[in-house]
């Protein structure tokens, strides 16, 4: 087996499993829905109308939430040094570290959205609109993440403090996908237009969020 | 005199105590001229009085990204050459940066009140600047979180240069926003252009701000090595008490 | 002073806040650093008193 093909299902084995928490996200996600309408009223022609965003906000702060789970383990019983010593590309271990952290935490976030969707009396269209930003949006909150969760490892209780170092990074995304997401909804507002930008930014992050985590992540290790 | 003599903390020390009296002095002479050119300057026929608010919110706003710049070039040279007074230097300017951004946003708000009848709008120019404080605060944070400043700099600049990288894409993306959500725009952000008579007290104004950012931050760097030196003797001294408490006899002998 | 208030019309009120909160800024920032100053400058002193040095110190 390739280290590559070892590592993903290594990190996304161990994040699955009891005591992993990946689904704890989706918990969380639930929960956030949950509350909003109570924040907001239960009228549903609203809801139908900021569905999309609450989703969003919801889908954010689960990312935010699984983030510090990143790298803490690894760096704790020494995975990481001997990552390191062991001569790998560290950008692409952290690529596949995220790529593994996004398949347990994120996509189950983007599968969870067409069934609390129906809570927030969305559309169908809607739906699916809103379903399709989040699989090409949360992969960047991933990757943006990585660079706070890389630069808050050594950080004993870095959770709260990683959110508020993630929050500034990941409000383009998030414009670019609500945007997108309510774009189907309105007669003038354009679809692609922010949903190609959505991808320019996660195309952006999938590099930036690598190379600047594994800098961060080798200064740690000294 | 050459480079590396200006990249030790001793002489940097002995350069800030010659230099720091003439500034302070330079400070406090454009601030006179500043402050008396702003209240004598005229007004402006459509801002009336509230245009000398514009005197003290470009200047802070300026600062506000200077700093930041400023920020990003010391990271880079804390990450390139991984020079000590590179880390201070990015560690001084972040408070400094966030007061002068946190009086941006208020001079700002007390600006946009009587003009366009609202404390804030969710404009590209002040969501960025929002975005900016929240990042020098989260910045801050981490500095102070982080207990040795040695090991905690190259993980900070890293961070100081991704967020240089997303403000640019901020200001974009919240353009973007703003024409999809406001249908006709009713405020005017940039206001009207910029008469030569208020200009002259702008820039002097501006200038005064300059200097007194440049004085606060070599003190406050001065304070940073100071504090770190501090920091390594109190590690020494832990590290090996007999031979503090020799020391100290002999001192007492 | 006279001139001055005369010239303050309208919203005179913003305009004194905006430099009110420009003093307290400038203020808060100089009187902080200060007291840093004093702070790191009495460390320093007991540390010395008690004979320590830094590596680099030259023994006078």
């Amino acid at each position: 087996m390739h280290w590559i093909t070892a590592l993903f299902l290594r990190d996304f084995k161990l994040a699955v499993r009891v005591g992993g928490g990946a689904l704890i996200g989706v918990l969380f996600f639930l929960a956030v829905v949950t509350v909003f309408p109570f924040g907001v009223g239960p009228d549903l022609k609203l809801l139908a109308r900021i569905g999309s965003a609450v989703l969003w906000i919801g889908a954010l702060l689960s990312t935010l939430l699984g983030l510090d789970r990143l790298f803490q383990a690894d760096r704790d019983d020494g995975t990481l040094d001997l990552y390191l010593l062991a001569g790998r590309p560290m950008e692409l271990v952290v690529l596949v570290k995220c790529a593994a952290h996004w398949a347990a935490t994120g996509l189950p976030l983007v599968l969870a959205t067409p069934l609390f969707a129906l809570f927030l009396n969305l559309e169908p269209i809607a739906i699916g609109a809103v379903t399709l930003t989040l699989v090409i949006g949360t992969p960047a909150l991933t990757l943006i993440g990585a660079v706070g969760a890389g630069v808050t490892v050594s950080l004993r209780r870095g959770g709260v403090l990683l959110a508020i170092l993630v929050v500034p990074l990941s409000i383009p995304v998030l414009i670019f996908g609500v945007s997108s997401a309510t774009a189907v909804l309105s007669a003038t507002a354009s679809f692609t237009t922010p949903l190609l930008y959505l991808g320019a930014v996660t195309l952006f992050a999938g590099v930036v969020g690598p190379v600047s985590a594994a800098a961060a992540l080798r200064y740690a290790s000294d | 005199m050459n480079f590396y003599d200006l990249a030790n903390p001793s002489f940097f020390l002995r350069l800030v105590t010659r230099v720091l009296p003439w500034l302070v002095a330079i400070t406090l002479l454009l601030f006179a001229a500043g402050l008396y050119l702003a209240f004598t300057a005229p007004q402006d026929y459509q801002q009336g009085i509230t245009v000398r608010i514009m005197f003290v919110h470009v200047p802070a706003a300026w600062l506000g990204m200077f700093c930041y710049g400023l920020m990003a070039i010391a990271s880079i040279g804390s990450l390139v050459w991984r020079h000590p007074l590179a880390d201070v230097s990015a560690k001084a300017a972040a408070p400094l940066g966030a007061c002068f951004t946190f009086l941006a946003l208020f001079t700002g708000a007390v600006w946009g009140q009587p003009m366009w009848g609202t404390w804030w709008v969710w404009d590209a120019r002040l969501t960025s600047f929002l975005v900016l404080f929240i990042m020098y605060l989260g910045i801050i944070a981490l500095w102070k979180t982080l207990d040795d400043p040695n090991k905690a700099a190259r993980p900070i600049a890293i961070l100081t240069l991704v967020g240089a990288l997303n403000l640019p894409i901020i200001k974009f993306s919240v353009d973007l926003w703003n024409t999809l959500h406001q249908p006709a725009s009713v405020f005017r952000m940039d206001g009207p252009t910029i008469h030569p008579a208020l200009l002259v007290p702008l820039l002097v104004m501006a200038l005064a701000f300059t200097f007194f950012f440049v004085v606060m931050h070599l003190m406050s760097m001065r304070n940073e090595i100071y504090r770190r030196r501090v920091r390594a003797m109190r590690m020494r001294a832990a590290a090996a008490p007999s031979a503090r408490a020799s020391l100290a006899e002999t001192n007492k002998a | 002073m006279e001139s001055l208030l005369t010239d303050l019309g309208r919203h005179s009120e913003y305009v004194i806040a905006a430099y009110v909160m420009t003093a307290v800024i400038i203020g808060v920032m100089v009187l902080a650093i200060r007291l840093d100053q004093k702070k790191q400058e009495r460390d320093l002193k007991e540390l010395e008193a008690l004979g320590l040095r830094r590596r680099s110190q030259k023994k006078d």
